[in-house]
């Protein structure tokens, strides 16, 4: 994944990523909202056949974009490999119930 | 329109633009009258009382009627009532020829007059007879019919249908369907739905729709993709497009079956949702699933005849169909004939693109006598072979050598060219809603129900409101209720499956009666607010497609005879600026961008002018100057810039004698 | 008319029976079929393998 800064100003961060849609996008997105730090966050796809998703983002007062990004991505891995936990045991019950 | 189209001529399929209500349509029952000898008729009339004109006394042309063949005054009768009913029983018992139509007006001050018709062009249609407030056509007719012991001309024959033409249809009285018949009705219709021509009579639900949008779709009927025959394969038409995938459309009307339009239906049915889609539908836009697409819908192929010839000339020359060689005059390139086999024909299968040679030929020079004048011998053999068009590629299909009528040897050669929908592609349903592709989603992205299911195409809700298009909405919605139950609607004209029938049966199959379904994003994943309008319509591939006509031109050829750029794709040719584009620039006072457009991109030409005389002074080349012949020693030439196109208007002008002088001050 | 050599051949469309050029050179250069008479005669695909791919 590659990433492009655009835009980087006091509380202002706007980055271009390659070859992502809204599959990750989305879920960012929805994640930095969750953040009281965060004033803005946003995301575009200029055009789906020719051009990459640009998230937007911008924080309150003195935090730093760089930090609350981090943060919120890190917040989407955990939860991600929590669900894909659960649901692999879930998986895991049904089957031993099937079997039975 | 007028009152007497009902039933023969199609109040719907006319075309818009100049043509509009000149071209007309033959509606589905009517059918054209052909002539019965005049002279028949008249021995038939004599022997019933008619007096002949010259014959009748002063007081049978003043009381007793007019009888009138074709227009023709033949005679006169004392009691013109019995007359034409005796006439009309006796065509119906099949005494007198079927195709002959009696009218009979009886006006408050004229005196009665009887009209016989029996020429030919009458547009008549057919109606069902009733006798004393009772049809003639029972169950048992019916019966034969269905078992094939009865055809039509039984149902003509033993007086159960006749056919009435426009004038003797203002003597009878129609009642619109079975239940409505009284005792005063004469004839009763057949259906309703005849009045309709062969396109409208596809269209599901028409009586919900504003009319313009049914004349529409009856125009662009004839522009959708299907398989136009099944032996398309072993056909030579020169452009043909056929639909891979055909579907008989699940929202069917009775005229499509006796029309034979199942045995080879021109589109499919589609999982139609109408939501503002990410903006990508807007202006009749259409978003399509891409995943659909890359499961064959909407898929065509295009194919292409290219042909040759190879002439006998005088003198024993001939074309040669050959790989030609590099000296030939006109040699393309040695890569264009990479394709070409040792017959100098392409091989089948092989993968062309726009310039590559199909069909290797030379051919001897034009015009040789004027050589052998001069005994110089010409020059050689020049290259006339033939290429793909410029703009297209494909594959060569099959390919097809035989002999002229003159004996000389034809080559046919069939390219194909499939054609997989994209961005620009025209798109119709079946009540005027054409549009293009917008965008195509990947089906992740479109917005799913809860069952998983997901629209193959998107159709934004502005499309509607002004069109007043409701058929769409109850063909979608017949449409969702057939596939649920496993069985085809009926959309036919005026006997259709009621809505209030489809909202019960949407309710059976759990689903809303509205035909709203609860949808949720599949960008984001959230339940829309508003339930979305899902359904099943049947969508018409148009032979509209951007591949078609997509085209770009920076520099090329140009005419010889104005020396501006050549017209159409073809030719490569550039479009034009005209009058009413020239009018904008002036209204934004755009000079300079005016005089690119005008000159430098087209017939930009120095033209040299005497200052004295002001005709176009000419170039002498033993002198190496421009001078001019009417001056000779006083000319003072300057040079011009001008249109081409306007040196040809003086040379044109003096041709007819006329004398442009060009008045020429300093450029300040 | 058709200068071809080497094994090219074509078929009637009407009783696919194989016509090879160079009888056709024989029986006077006129475009026939061997067999039935029949004037339109198809080319034959060549034996290349040819690689499509699915999109």
């Amino acid at each position: 994944m590659n990433v492009k800064i655009l835009n980087r100003k006091e509380n202002e961060l706007k980055i271009e990523i390659e070859n992502e849609g809204h599959t990750f996008c989305n879920v960012v997105q929805k994640a930095l909202l969750k953040d009281k730090k965060v004033d803005l966050a946003g995301y575009s796809i200029p055009h789906p056949l020719t051009a990459n998703p640009v998230i937007y983002l911008r924080t309150k007062n003195k935090s730093k974009p760089e930090t609350v990004l981090r943060k919120a991505v890190a917040k989407v891995q955990k939860d991600t490999k929590s669900f894909r936990a659960a649901f692999d045991n879930a998986l895991k019950v049904y089957k031993d119930q099937a079997t039975l | 329109m007028h009152p007497t189209h009902w039933g023969r001529l199609c109040p719907n399929e006319t075309p818009e633009g100049s043509n509009c209500g000149l071209v007309k349509n033959l509606a589905l029952s009517a059918c054209i009258s052909v002539a019965v000898n005049v002279e028949k008729v008249r021995q038939v009339l004599y022997p019933m009382g008619v007096t002949p004109a010259p014959d009748s006394n002063r007081e049978l042309r003043l009381s007793g009627a007019k009888i009138f063949i074709n227009g023709s005054l033949i005679g006169h009768h004392p009691y013109p009532s019995e007359l034409v009913s005796e006439l009309r029983d006796r065509r119906r018992r099949g005494e007198i020829s079927s195709e002959i139509n009696v009218a009979h007006f009886k006006t408050m001050d004229r005196r009665e007059e009887i009209y016989v018709n029996c020429d030919e062009g009458r547009v008549r249609r057919p109606l069902i007879i009733v006798e004393k407030g009772v049809s003639m056509l029972q169950p048992e007719h019916v019966e034969k019919i269905r078992s094939g012991e009865w055809s039509w001309e039984d149902l003509v024959k033993n007086a159960i249908i006749e056919y009435i033409d426009a004038e003797e249809e203002e003597n009878i009285y129609v009642a619109l369907n079975l239940d409505a018949i009284s005792p005063k009705h004469t004839h009763v219709e057949l259906s309703s739905y005849t009045i309709l021509g062969i396109c409208a009579s596809l269209i599901p639900y028409p009586e919900h729709n504003q009319s313009p949008r049914n004349s529409y779709e009856a125009a662009m009927a004839k522009q959708a993709l299907g398989v136009y025959t099944t032996n398309f394969i072993y056909r030579v038409d020169s452009r043909s497009h056929v639909l891979h995938y055909p579907q008989i459309s699940i929202v069917k009307t009775k005229p499509m079956e006796i029309l034979g339009y199942n045995h080879r239906p021109s589109g499919q049915n589609c999982v139609v949702a109408i939501i503002s889609f990410e903006g990508y539908n807007m202006e009749d836009a259409l978003v399509f699933n891409k995943a659909s697409i890359e499961r064959g819908l909407g898929r065509s192929t295009f194919f292409r005849i290219y042909e040759a010839e190879s002439r006998q000339y005088l003198g024993g020359l001939k074309d040669r169909f050959i790989i030609p060689e590099a000296g030939i005059r006109g040699f393309r390139g040695e890569q264009y004939y990479r394709l070409l086999e040792s017959d100098g024909i392409v091989s089948l299968e092989a993968s062309t693109v726009g310039g590559d040679v199909l069909i290797g030929r030379i051919s001897p020079p034009r015009f040789l006598e004027e050589y052998k004048e001069f005994e110089v011998k010409g020059p050689s053999m020049r290259d006339t072979s033939v290429d793909v068009r410029q703009s297209e590629a494909g594959i060569v299909d099959d390919i097809f050598i035989t002999e002229s009528n003159e004996g000389n040897k034809l080559v046919k050669v069939r390219v194909r060219d499939q054609r997989i929908p994209e961005l620009g592609d025209k798109f119709a349903s079946r009540h005027g809603q054409k549009g293009v592709i917008g965008m195509i989603v990947p089906q992740e992205d479109m917005p799913f129900a809860e069952s998983g299911i997901v629209p193959d195409i998107i159709v934004n809700p502005h499309a509607i409101p002004s069109r007043m298009t409701i058929g769409q909405f109850l063909e979608s919605m017949a449409g969702k209720m057939a596939a649920a139950r496993g069985r085809s609607a009926d959309g036919t004209p005026f006997v259709n499956e009621k809505s209030s029938e489809i909202k019960q049966t949407l309710k059976d199959y759990g689903f809303s009666h509205t035909g709203r379904e609860v949808f949720y994003s599949g960008i984001t994943g959230e339940k829309f607010v508003a339930d979305i309008f899902v359904g099943i319509v049947y969508y018409q591939k148009l032979h509209h497609m951007v591949s078609d006509k997509v085209h770009a031109r920076a520099r090329g050829q140009v005419q010889m005879l104005t020396r501006q750029p050549t017209e159409g794709r073809a030719r490569g040719g550039g479009l034009r600026f005209g009058e009413m584009e020239r009018d904008c620039l002036i209204g934004h006072g755009a000079a300079m961008l005016l005089r690119d457009r005008l000159l430098e991109e087209s017939d930009k030409y120095l033209l040299y002018v005497c200052e004295n005389c002001g005709y176009i002074a000419y170039f002498d080349i033993k002198r190496r100057a421009y001078v001019c012949r009417i001056c000779e020693d006083d000319a003072q030439i300057s040079p011009v810039v001008i249109s081409y196109a306007f040196k040809l208007l003086l040379q044109e002008l003096m041709s007819l004698c006329v004398a442009p002088k060009l008045k020429l001050t300093e450029r300040a | 008319m058709s200068e071809a050599s080497e094994g090219l051949s074509y078929e009637c469309v009407r009783c696919s029976a194989k016509v090879a050029t160079e009888e056709l050179k024989l029986r006077g250069g006129g475009i026939k079929c061997t067999f039935c008479g029949y004037r339109i005669l198809r080319k034959v695909r060549p034996p290349v393998i040819k690689r499509v791919s699915a999109e």
